[in-house]
């Protein structure tokens, strides 16, 4: 249903490219950063076909002329790429150059180029827009690792950077405007919003015609400490999972730490595009997976049993014939079943279903006693989900307690749990956290960086900065949604947790996401203000939603995404970084006002009261 | 809620109360404000108030997810849905070739009048002729000289333009004979002749004897780049005519010179190589899809093509085959040969090999597709077996066609005679048996067409021709529709009397 594809976006700008260049010998000549985008989209042996030979970096040098290969040049249009180029030209390689160009351009910089190419070997020079990772259809990332800078504001670099990444998946799928609407109480989205609306609309070759057009995309913008739960939590999606207990990086997989595993096997390229087994159990739970993985040995053994087995001419024929296909099955079901049996391999020896389990039960339900008393008062009408919460609910803490004793529990999920704790029960009278601490470092030596993220933890996304509910415990509208989500049984309680992003959306669609958190860029416009006042009435309809996390996404929030899309939903969502919990340890530790000590931290948050 | 007749009020009004409210909005606010907090106020049983007041949550929060669950299109413009049927459309470009080119030319105009003037000179002074005066004879050959460029006076200049020395009696003034500026004999440069032709038309003068070599590195006045070596190669260039010329005619002709190289840089090995391969390829493509076609119609038993064709092609195949396989495996092996490329250019290196394996590899993907693809040569057994099988399929579908026929006619009332309408077909016409159709004149029209149409299409499949049995059989089953229709008429009719 959904026909706006990033993949395919940035594919169809790469066969152009290489199109336009004509059926020569061609090198593609890239910079770190378009060499990760065209990676996403392409694999290697694909680009070969278009007799593509050469793949370089624009930053290597090396006099060996290749007069007779046309170079395509696909860089960002970074100073020092520009100044790259204009060497290049003046003492040529290639018999002719491509030149393109991920973003705006400056017309200095044309300029500087074109005195540069004394051989006049540049052939074209355009603008293509695809300054940014496609990872899945409706999922992009900027790559960058470390958004927040001290202070949680922008460096002028990376907002740059940013605001180009968004303008190019904006053009890319073709849209020349939008509305944009970004989180009040955050002042790096609403820094990012602005320069985002102004820069659409220096852009007079892109501007729409008109503005107050209902039918827009909406970009909305969300700081990641908004919500910091979700990066903590343990996943159970196939694509998620192995995110957070392997890592994926620019969609490969380093197993090298794999017990007993084999030479090939030591990095494999996890991209759904080439992987059909992987495209269809990107956003399968484990149990699926498990399930999946099984019929495909089957089948795998059984084709293996017909290659085996030749015994005439026909049958070499046909293994011949199919001899591509079963290698490169018998490639997957390799990778697959390695990758599977050493999730489940982790999954056993971490005990990670006791920790999910408790992580989730932290953020989805329970209560310290105490809290169950105020709510009877307050509210009756939920007495029986309290009743049942009361019968079904441990102490969490004595649970924290008890897998902090657990030696097969990792320190790292035990930070999990310590720092749910903390966001939980922040300003609770008997937060009981300096306890859990002491006792987590009485019975395991966690590493110094864990303690000073816990701190870090709240500074970054703490009641101080919040508005959104996250525990779903201050209204009686989230107590009784949450007390439906417990009566009604939890399919699978491993997943119970449902990110802030997707309840955004939800409110948004349904026109109930309010102004005054959200609000519209364009709404500060005298003109523009009663015309979306006007509109607040009715329901804007978006032709379709791209979300921006600043400070970086999950693949749990992706696939609630891919879950409404499925159900025709037309939303995008990216951020700056695809977060797992240990690079959000370090993303959360760097921007800290000042990570050095704790009590360093303490400091600075007690002078700022 | 029992009122009197008269009583009956309309509007909004509240169930609960029974106030007027004028607007369905000032109702739901009404109810909501005071009739949902009061009856959660009263206690009517803590248990059937909460089933009651789940169901209403649960109708908030599971039917409308429910609804979603099925469509969330809703919540999005429809307009737009309509193209979602279409592929996606290539994102916005923007072109700055135009703008790039204006500015390449604009700033390269000048100097390419510069080297104009310079080249025409050049062409001039080097030309020889017999009232031309030579180098040897200084005197004329100085006012030849001075005849196409005017020199500088010498007296206006003190310091050497280039170097700023002051001029005496050990630094002498010369004159660059292209630009007849003042310079110093450290800063001249020598422009040899032959060379000087080489910049004129490069195309004639390519094999240039003194060294001339193609290679970008060297130096147009190979003479001139140091000044140590000026007087060693100026005795070594006595023999040879050449123009004195100052540095900055240097680097224009220079420009002009590494132009040149540039168009005319030597392909290497490998792209020879690699063209062979695309040219083989194209041949390959070409061959192979009439190729496959001819197995194709071989294994179906037609009479078309013979095994011999097919052998002839396949042996081409397989020459052009081995011809990709073998030049591409020497281009691998130019990997590790690296011609041309200094030692420590370890980058250079890298690339040069990475580009001739990847060719490799293209050629590896190339051939594999085209062996998964290529089925080999019937052997003649498998051709005849093709044919006999064939026959025996036409003959039994003639031999059930007539079963059919002998049914049908059985089931057919008999009619007057009918007229036979011939069927022109150019170039092959089949002919109507005389038996059958005397076995046909007692039949029914209709019968009769399809009786002809079968034996039309029994002699086109002996004949081979595939087009016309497949319109004929479209006819058939027209006629045998037509036929079926009329027969259940009849049947209707008379079972009607």
């Amino acid at each position: 249903m959904t026909n706006i594809n990033l993949i395919e976006a940035v594919r169809s700008y790469i066969n152009r490219m290489i199109e336009d260049c004509g059926p020569t010998i061609k090198g593609l000549v890239m910079d770190k950063e378009t060499a990760s985008i065209v990676s996403m989209v392409y694999a290697q042996s694909e680009i070969l076909q278009k007799e593509v030979f050469l793949f370089e970096r624009i930053d290597i040098p090396g006099q060996k002329s290749l007069k007779h290969l046309s170079a395509i040049c696909f860089l960002r249009p970074t100073e020092e790429n520009i100044q790259s180029l204009v060497r290049e030209l003046r003492d040529p390689k290639y018999g002719n150059y491509f030149i393109y160009f991920t973003n705006f351009v400056e017309l200095n910089d044309i300029k500087s180029l074109a005195e540069a190419d004394e051989f006049e070997c540049v052939r074209v020079v355009q603008e293509y827009y695809a300054d940014y990772l496609a990872i899945n259809p409706h999922l992009y990332s900027l790559n960058i690792q470390s958004t927040y800078q001290h202070n949680y504001e922008w460096s002028d670099n990376l907002l740059r950077r940013t605001v180009q990444g968004l303008v190019s998946v904006l053009l890319a799928l073709r849209k020349k405007s939008a509305t944009i609407r970004y989180q009040k109480s955050s002042n790096m989205s609403r820094t990012l919003a602005d320069k985002l609306s102004s820069t659409l609309k220096r852009q007079v070759d892109f501007t729409a015609s008109n503005p107050n057009d209902i039918n827009q995309t909406i970009v909305l913008i969300i700081d990641r400490r908004e919500d910091a739960i979700t990066p903590l939590l343990n996943q159970w999606t196939y694509q998620a999972m192995v995110h957070e207990l392997i890592g994926i990086k620019n969609n490969r997989v380093s197993l090298s730490h794999v017990p007993d595993i084999t030479k090939e096997l030591e990095e494999v390229i996890m991209n759904a595009e080439y992987d059909e087994f992987y495209a269809n159990n990107l956003y399968s739970n484990f149990g699926e997976i498990a399930t999946n993985i099984k019929v495909l040995m089957e089948h795998f053994q059984e084709k293996h049993k017909s290659q085996s087995k030749i015994e005439s001419i026909g049958d070499m024929k046909t293994f011949i014939e199919n001899y591509p296909q079963f290698k490169k099955l018998s490639g997957t079901v390799s990778k697959h079943v390695t990758i599977v049996s050493e999730l489940s391999r982790l999954v056993g020896l971490y005990n990670l279903l006791e920790v999910s389990e408790t992580e989730q039960h932290l953020v989805c339900q329970g209560d310290h006693n105490d809290v169950v008393q105020v709510r009877l008062n307050h509210f009756k009408k939920i007495y029986l989900h309290l009743l049942i919460l009361f019968l079904f609910n441990q102490n969490k803490k004595q649970k924290i307690k008890r897998l902090i004793k657990n030696d097969k529990v990792r320190d790292l999920d035990i930070l999990r749990l310590l720092a749910l704790y903390a966001l939980r029960y922040e300003r609770h009278a008997s937060n009981e956290l300096n306890t859990l601490k002491y006792e987590a470092q009485k019975h395991r030596k966690l590493p110094e960086k864990y303690i000073q993220f816990i701190q870090a933890l709240l500074e970054y996304g703490g009641l101080k900065f919040r508005q959104a509910d996250l525990f779903n415990t201050q209204t009686p509208m989230a107590i009784t949604r949450q007390f439906i989500r417990g009566l009604r049984g939890v399919d699978n309680v491993y997943a119970q947790h449902v990110p802030l992003i997707k309840d955004l959306i939800d409110q948004l669609l349904r026109g109930k996401l309010k102004d005054t958190s959200y609000p519209n860029v364009n709404a500060k416009d005298q003109v523009n203000q009663q015309s979306s006042s006007q509109l607040q009435g009715q329901i804007i309809k978006p032709s379709e939603i791209i979300v921006y996390v600043i400070g970086g996404v999950t693949y749990e929030e992706s696939y609630h995404i891919q879950q409404m899309n499925k159900q025709s939903a037309r939303i995008i969502i990216g951020g700056s970084y695809m977060h797992n919990f240990p690079s959000f340890i370090d993303e959360v530790l760097f921007a800290a006002p000042s990570s050095l000590s704790a009590a360093s931290t303490e400091l600075l948050s007690s002078k700022r009261r | 809620m029992l009122q009197a007749v008269g009583d009956v009020r309309e509007g909004f009004i509240c169930p609960q109360c029974h106030q007027d409210m004028s607007t369905m909005e000032m109702l739901q606010v009404h109810f909501q404000d005071i009739h949902m907090k009061q009856s959660s106020s009263t206690v009517k049983g803590l248990f059937s108030f909460a089933k009651q007041k789940i169901k209403s949550v649960q109708d908030n929060f599971t039917n409308i997810p429910n609804e979603q669950t099925n469509n969330y299109a809703q919540y999005f413009s429809s307009d737009q849905n309509d193209s979602s049927s279409k592929p996606q459309q290539i994102g916005y470009i923007r072109s700055y070739t135009d703008r790039f080119k204006k500015e390449r030319k604009a700033q390269h105009d000048q100097i390419s009048i510069e080297t104009t003037r310079l080249l025409l000179r050049i062409e001039k002074l080097i030309s020889t002729g017999e009232n031309i005066p030579k180098n040897a004879n200084t005197k004329e050959r100085r006012k030849y000289e001075q005849d196409i460029v005017e020199w500088i006076d010498d007296a206006k200049v003190t310091l050497c333009p280039s170097c700023a020395k002051s001029f005496n009696l050990s630094r002498r003034k010369h004159h660059c004979r292209l630009d007849g500026f003042v310079i110093c004999d450290p800063c001249s440069r020598f422009l040899l002749f032959s060379k000087a032709r080489y910049l004129i038309e490069p195309s004639t003068s390519s094999s240039l004897p003194n060294g001339l070599s193609l290679q970008r590195s060297n130096s147009l006045t190979s003479l001139n780049s140091t000044t140590a070596d000026n007087s060693a190669y100026k005795d070594r260039t006595n023999n040879e005519d050449y123009l004195r010329i100052c540095l900055s005619c240097q680097k224009v002709l220079q420009r002009r010179y590494d132009q040149i190289c540039f168009k005319n840089t030597q392909r290497d090995e490998v792209f020879v190589s690699y063209e062979k391969i695309v040219e083989a390829k194209k041949i390959l493509d070409e061959i192979h899809s009439t190729y496959s076609t001819m197995i194709e119609s071989l294994l179906n038993g037609d009479t078309k093509y013979q095994i011999v064709d097919a052998q002839k092609l396949y042996r081409q195949l397989s020459t052009c085959y081995d011809k990709i396989d073998s030049t591409s495996k020497h281009i691998s092996k130019l990997a590790d040969s690296c011609l041309n490329i200094d030692e420590d250019d370890t980058q250079s290196i890298i690339r040069y090999s990475a580009l001739c394996r990847n060719m490799r590899m293209y050629a590896i993907h190339v051939l594999q597709n085209f062996a998964i693809s290529t089925r080999r040569v019937p052997s003649e057994e498998d051709v005849k077996r093709a044919r006999e099988e064939r026959k025996r399929l036409i003959e039994e579908r003639i031999e059930s066609e007539r079963a059919a026929k002998a049914e049908l006619a059985s089931r057919i009332p008999l009619t007057d005679s009918p007229t036979v309408k011939k069927k022109e077909v150019s170039g092959w016409r089949p002919t109507i048996d005389r038996n059958l159709l005397v076995q046909a004149q007692e039949l029914n029209p209709l019968v009769q067409q399809v009786y002809q149409v079968t034996e039309y299409i029994r002699q086109a499949q002996i004949a081979g021709r595939l087009d016309e049995v497949e319109s004929l059989k479209l006819n058939l089953k027209e006629l045998e529709q037509a036929l079926n229709h009329a027969q259940q008429q009849e049947n209707v009719s008379t079972f009607d009397s």
